[in-house]
């Protein structure tokens, strides 16, 4: 890839959908160095890099302006990872290819990989069985102080009917 | 001719204890009235809660997210040099061979990823099951631009550890998707593509496009169903040679 195709990627980071709301990072390989850009929303942001070979052995550099250019580990992929702030994205494999490296554009995701999944609750589904039901709120507690209400509104109207026609009969 | 007789104070004095006697027992009778109509009320409530409709909050889910199913024509679409789709998210098995697999449909027929492959590459999808809105959103979403799908010659196939009998179930009440939908029971394949964690019981949406070779090209994985249909038939349009090389390309 040549340097003006890597700023044209690099131009099309900008215009990545709403949809990507992480950081997207673009990589490219030049001269044995690989350059790589971070941006969110298309603002820069900065990171500190560190590039893995396949034996582990680290090559560490951060971003600046949000770009980087660090020297390509030895052998056909190699590990990126990348720390913004406090937070480290999972790891990015990359291969070298014929003409670069590959993937060149990722989406930044934190946390994915199995060893760092929190437990996620779900109810098991049986079939036949009804439909899950939203979570019932506190109108039950109110439906009952309605009725409580109601069922004493109706004693003292029929007390005070009663006295009535108790007090009718009595003069009539 | 005789007078008709006068109330006597004896008279009164017995309606007055006829009514003395009543009262209390009319009073009882609007308790017992009062207290079984407040019982019966709430027997109905707990025994016939409203009926749910998935489906529409399915739709509902969709329209939250914006979702617009894809009205252009597929030609237009990946003639638009300025579109630019959602970059993958990094995955053990990006560039890597899909985890195959041979999963029940709907009818009890085994599907596998291979026999997909012989046909065209494979857009497949991950989804929590259909038991909730947002669960089964993405395959709504689909489902609404599945022509665009077909023409571009990818088979589209989702996946979850629902039952087939409960699949069979909801495409009674809700009606068939388009593509098919296979029971991975336990989620074993959906672990092998790592939108399943055992040790946590921890499960994720996953959407990933493989090519005719079975090599995994693109992915995304989250919390949220990826509706962005438009970013899958572009990737795919790509891996076909359907759109004119641009740079960055993955």
């Amino acid at each position: 890839m040549t340097r003006t195709a890597f700023v044209g990627a690099i131009l099309l980071v900008v215009a990545v959908p709403a949809l990507a709301s992480e950081p997207v990072v673009v990589f490219n390989s030049n001269g044995g160095f690989l350059e790589l850009t971070l941006k969110h929303e298309g603002k820069a942001i900065e990171a500190i890099v560190e590039l893995r070979d396949e034996k582990g052995v680290p090559i560490l550099g951060e971003t600046e302006n949000g770009e980087a250019t660090i020297p390509l580990p030895a052998g056909d992929s190699f590990i990126v990872e990348l720390k913004i702030g406090e937070r480290t994205a999972d790891p990015i494999r990359l291969y070298r290819t014929a003409t670069g490296v590959e993937p060149s554009r990722v989406l930044l995701s934190y946390g994915l990989r199995p060893c760092c999944r929190s437990k996620l609750k779900r109810e098991p589904i049986i079939a036949g069985a009804p439909d899950p039901q939203p979570e019932i709120d506190d109108a039950g507690w109110w439906d009952w102080r309605l009725g409580l209400a109601a069922l004493v509104g109706v004693l003292l109207a029929s007390v005070v009917a009663l006295r009535l026609a108790f007090s009718g009969s009595n003069h009539g | 001719m005789d007078k008709p007789a006068a109330k006597t104070p004896t008279a009164n004095a017995s309606v007055s204890e006829k009514m003395a006697i009543l009262a209390p027992l009319i009073v009882i009778g609007l308790i017992v009235i009062g207290v079984a109509v407040v019982l019966g009320y709430r027997a109905f409530r707990t025994t016939a809660p409203p009926q749910r409709d998935l489906a529409k909050e399915a739709e509902a889910a969709l329209a939250r997210q914006n979702f617009r199913p894809l009205s252009e024509p597929l030609q237009t679409l990946l003639a638009d040099a300025k579109y630019e789709p959602i970059p993958t998210q990094a995955h053990s098995l990006l560039l890597q061979s899909g985890p195959d697999f041979t999963l029940k449909d709907v009818e009890g027929k085994d599907r596998s990823l291979a026999d997909y492959l012989k046909t065209g590459p494979v857009v497949l999808v991950f989804y929590y099951g259909y038991h909730c809105d947002h669960c089964v959103s993405q395959l709504f979403a689909i489902n609404k631009d599945m022509e665009k799908f077909r023409e571009l010659g990818v088979h589209v196939v989702a996946v979850s550890a629902d039952s087939i009998e409960l699949t069979r179930e909801r495409y009674k009440q809700y009606g068939a998707f388009k593509f098919p939908v296979l029971s991975d029971a336990g989620n074993k394949i959906a672990e092998k593509y790592e939108t399943y964690t055992p040790a946590t019981e921890a499960l994720m949406h996953g959407t990933y496009v493989i090519s005719r070779q079975g090599k995994v090209v693109w992915t995304n994985r989250g919390e949220t169903p990826f509706t962005e249909n438009r970013t899958l038939i572009h990737k795919v349009a790509e891996i076909e040679g359907r759109l004119a090389k641009k740079a960055g390309g993955t």
